[in-house]
């Protein structure tokens, strides 16, 4: 069996292992007219524009779901000393907040790695909109009841059609595993946090590491589970050219 | 609503036509780059060959990988029904805009 080269390893980072092998094929078959240079300033403009969505799309998702998650769980707690709230306000209000924080990781890695079209970015948009209009307004029973409700309307209008079962099933799979990775990557994180010296710097960058590489892990989790349930949607195609 | 194809587009998938069954990445580069006079980067060309393929514009096939590739397979493309349509679509939009223009004569008229 061929053995697989680094360029080719590379390339199979952004594409699948057919595919980069192909490519490179190509690149090998001009390598001797065209020169080194050619060979790997073309490889490099391959990775850049095959690769450029799955890496921004994880650096949306870090950043700014992070961001969204850091906002709407302290928005929510800071807001409950200005207003009186019941237990069970509290116990909605944080499962809405964390929700829609999760839902904003997915969100901001679907929108980029797919675009705004696909079913998933849209899910999860949708999700993150109506959990941060809930999480801001949460002492009003009005809004919540409005915001979960046209959250069930979207989960109920989504299963009707094929498309949108899979949307729904890979927004809701991937927001369950974040359910359970973060408290225990979080749970990791304290208990190797008590092995290091007394830094804050130290324990901060764990922390961060942490996330980094749980969001890191997310993305590829929704990336794969993408790949599995929605790529092979598109409607099967008619040759025409060899006919 | 279908989807028009972008000039590129049209440009990917008219080279895949001309090649006829020797449709591959380097090939189609190269017909690009004949007829147009333009070396379109391999990055682009690959992602516009990818995303026709997503848009079932495109297919493709993986045939046996050859030694003068170092054992590696070329990816055959073809254009789809869907692809020929709208591409079709497409160039008769450019023509309902040429008429009446004399461009390739040279004047406005």
């Amino acid at each position: 069996m061929r053995k697989a080269s680094v360029v080719e390893w590379m390339l199979a980072r952004v594409m699948t292992r057919a595919n980069a092998a192909s490519v490179i094929g190509d690149l090998e078959e001009a390598r001797g007219k065209k020169g080194e240079m050619w060979f790997w300033r073309s490889l490099f403009s391959i990775w850049l524009s095959c690769g450029w969505r799955p890496t921004g799309g994880y650096l949306v998702a870090a950043a700014g779901g992070g961001a969204f998650l850091g906002y709407f769980e302290s928005a929510f707690f800071s807001s409950m000393a200005l207003h009186d709230w019941t237990a069970a306000q509290r116990a909605w209000g944080s499962s809405i907040s964390l929700l829609s924080g999760l839902t904003a990781i997915v969100a901001g890695y679907c929108l980029i790695r797919f675009g705004v079209r696909d079913v998933v970015s849209r899910l999860a948009l949708g999700y993150t909109v109506v959990g941060a209009v809930a999480s801001t307004f949460w002492w009003r029973n009005e809004v919540v009841f409005a915001a979960v409700s046209i959250a069930a309307a979207i989960a109920i209008v989504s299963l009707l059609t094929r498309s949108g079962r899979r949307g729904f099933g890979v927004v809701a799979a991937v927001t369950a595993l974040q359910i359970l990775i973060w408290p225990i990557l979080l749970t990791l994180s304290v208990t190797a946090g008590k092995h290091l010296p007394h830094s804050a710097t130290a324990f901060v960058a764990l922390l961060s590491f942490s996330y980094l590489a749980g969001a890191g892990f997310v993305c590829a989790s929704c990336g794969w589970l993408h790949s599995q349930l929605i790529k092979g949607q598109e409607a099967p195609a008619k040759d025409a050219s060899f006919a | 609503m279908k989807e028009s194809p972008g000039e590129f587009e049209q440009i990917v998938m008219l080279a895949i036509l001309r090649l006829g069954q020797d449709a591959y990445g380097a090939s189609i580069r190269a017909e690009i780059e004949t007829c147009t006079g333009r070396d379109p980067t391999p990055g682009a060309l690959y992602t516009t060959l990818d995303r026709l393929e997503r848009k079932a514009m495109l297919s493709s096939r993986l045939a046996d990988p050859t030694a003068e590739r170092g054992g590696r397979a070329k990816r055959f493309f073809k254009v789809t029904k869907t692809g020929s349509e709208a591409l079709t679509e497409a160039q008769r939009s450019y023509q309902r805009l040429l008429e009446g223009l004399n461009l390739l004569g040279g004047s406005h008229a």
